[in-house]
């Protein structure tokens, strides 16, 4: 829960003609005659001066019912105090309210800084390597629980009647087969490399963190804006002579720069 | 040292020559400690990890362009990579062979090994050619091919549970006893982009976790009551402290959940930010169980005015026994060409976690 904004805005609050007396919010207007609420007693005893004012406000001859009556005179003198008062406030309050947020996804100074000092230990403690720390013997080998699901699992799918694959899988897999590891070796499968016209290195620069989101961009994983540079971009051979397949829509291209 | 004495040990122990550029997957092995890390310098690794976190390279092979999957066999004795050289390879552990086992038309970056009741094991893999395909391995031809309303963006498989989560925001979800039709897409119930998706190992549901710091846990077999979703991997910025901080209170850094892994026995599971911070969750009773910060993990300092965040998590997986947990700290891309390290300076690292029990352990259910 944070503080509650406050306005800045200049307002001049209802106030007492006779004792000068400002009053916090509206509910001091909402009483009957501010004199009253603000002078107790005295008003009600008639008596022929008001106590508790200031000298030459003490008369009756001025009716005031809340804010209104107040001779307009002393509205504008007033007026013109409270804002010289508030001036130099207010002034600040407002260039503070005008002065641009600040971004705060621009690294500091201080931070880079800060990661060059760390950097600089790190290598530091790298060139004289400290011995190198040892595990705690692992222990006995911890209690193994069943592997089974758990008593209260329940699978997630209805049971299925249908073979899984059609029969072409039905032959053994060779690395499923027990201890044929060297034996005869499966006859590897041959690929036909595909082909690819290179597309043209841009250099692919990633979205600024956005309010604290450090990966705003919604149309791309790191790892594709990463595979588009040039340094890991893959061109796959292409076999002399042959047309290219798929109109030159490679796999870089394909990643994410047709999705921004 | 005297100061050494004072210093928090480190806990967590680094693998040794990590690749050179930033890992885009890694797996443990299903049956060993033998760990496969895929990574953006077109070759895969394979380390040899010993009980005492130490580990040494065991084998590697190669792409022609960039690694973005990997998946083991069942028996552990083939690892699946595919990348963006539009193939995939079938790389055989014990005689270090490589093969090409399927191929795409654009980048393929989901890969995932599967075995179907009455058809044995499949590879299937989706890639940024909006087509889902499943191959048999010896075929040139794929045994089945599925569209997909766009780029495939996350996949995981879990008994007879296949989702696959889409550039469009879309989840599809297919059952295995039925591969050649999608059971049912629906919209991510996030709002922004799908960065990974998981299915808990009973297969009875899954975990979407997106760029924007919040993960949903869905049910798919009907049971709208149980999906919810929950955020983390967000920083508040205090109100005014900083210069250039924002003049609204409640604002936050906001960061990428790169990968959730789950424990196979106990079904809770891990996820790893952009911010460089590890959590561990269980899904069931919905309740943290563990946080990693990146201060916790030395990486970072979240804490810091200005925080600093760590390299982003950007792959994690179990061993087979579930003591170790092993983590990837690289860069991400989130920053595009801009946040790359300098050249000489490797942030790229991969890191061991041994386990706790109460790190991983399901919560009681409630009374």
């Amino acid at each position: 829960m944070g503080k509650k904004k406050r306005t800045q805005a200049f307002v001049i609050k209802p106030w007492c003609w006779y004792c000068e007396r400002e009053f916090e919010d509206d509910k001091a207007s909402e009483i009957e005659t501010l004199q009253v609420s603000a002078m107790p007693k005295e008003v009600e005893s008639y008596s022929t001066s008001l106590t508790n004012t200031l000298p030459g406000r003490d008369g009756y001859d001025i009716e005031i019912f809340g804010m209104e009556g107040v001779p307009e005179n002393a509205v504008a003198e007033w007026k013109s105090r409270k804002e010289a008062e508030a001036g130099t406030a207010a002034m600040a309050a407002a260039a503070a309210a005008s002065r641009p947020r600040q971004s705060y996804t621009v690294i500091p100074e201080a931070d880079l800084q800060a990661a060059l000092e760390q950097h600089k230990k790190l290598m530091a403690a790298r060139n004289n390597p400290a011995p190198i720390p040892t595990f705690p013997p692992f222990g006995a080998a911890p209690p193994q629980f069943p592997a089974g699901p758990p008593p209260g699992f329940r699978p997630p799918f209805p049971p299925v009647g249908v073979p899984p694959f059609p029969p072409i899988s039905n032959s053994p897999i060779p690395m499923g087969s027990p201890a044929g590891l060297p034996g005869v070796p499966p006859t590897p499968p041959t690929f036909v490399p595909q082909t690819s016209t290179p597309v043209p290195v841009q250099p692919v620069e990633v979205l600024p963190p956005k309010d604290g989101v450090m990966w705003p961009d919604a149309t791309a994983s790191p790892a594709e804006k990463r595979a588009q540079q040039p340094r890991y971009r893959y061109t796959s051979p292409t076999p002399d002579g042959e047309t290219e397949e798929g109109s030159g829509v490679g796999k870089k291209r394909k990643a994410a720069a047709d999705f921004l | 040292m005297l100061s050494s004495a004072f210093r928090a040990p480190a806990k967590d122990i680094e693998l040794s020559s990590p690749p050179p550029d930033s890992v885009s997957a890694l797996a443990f092995s299903p049956t060993a400690d033998i760990l496969a890390v895929a990574s953006w310098d077109n070759n895969v690794r394979l380390y040899d990890v010993n009980s005492q976190g130490q580990s040494q390279g065991k084998a590697m092979y190669s792409h022609q362009a960039p690694v973005l999957d990997l998946a083991w066999s069942k028996d552990g004795q083939y690892v699946f990579s595919a990348g963006c050289d539009n193939t995939a390879q079938m790389y055989n552990v014990q005689t270090q062979q490589a093969q090409q086992v399927a191929q795409h038309d654009a980048p393929i970056k989901c890969i995932e090994y599967a075995e179907i009741q009455g058809s044995g094991p499949v590879l299937i893999t989706a890639g940024w050619d909006k087509k889902l395909k499943y191959w048999d391995l010896r075929s040139p031809n794929p045994i089945a091919t599925l569209d997909l309303s766009d780029r495939a963006y996350s996949m995981d498989v879990a008994v007879s549970l296949l989702v696959v989560a889409t550039g469009d925001r879309q989840i599809h979800v297919i059952n295995l006893s039925n591969p050649t039709t999608i059971y049912k897409t629906i919209e991510s119930p996030l709002k922004w982009q799908t960065r990974v998706v998981k299915c808990f190992p009973t297969g009875d549901a899954y975990a979407i976790g997106s760029v924007e710091g919040r993960v949903a846990i869905q049910y798919p077999g009907g049971d709208d009551k149980k999906n919810y979703s929950f955020k983390c991997h967000r920083y508040d910025i205090p109100n005014g402290t900083l210069p250039g901080s924002p003049a609204v209170s409640g604002s936050q850094h906001v960061f990428a959940i790169n990968t959730i892994t789950f424990h196979k026995t106990q079904y809770t599971f891990c996820t790893g930010g952009s911010d460089g911070s590890l959590t561990f969750w269980d899904g069931v009773a919905r309740t943290k169980l563990k946080t990693f910060s990146c201060k916790d993990l030395n990486n970072g300092d979240t804490d810091a005015r200005p925080p600093q965040f760590g390299t982003p998590i950007v792959a994690s997986s179990f061993n087979h026994t579930h003591e170790i947990i092993a983590y990837a700290l690289s860069y991400d891309w989130s920053k595009g060409h801009g946040g790359v390290p300098p050249q000489g300076s490797n942030t790229t690292k991969v890191m061991l976690h041994p386990v706790k029990p109460e790190e991983v352990n399901k919560k009681p259910p409630k009374r």
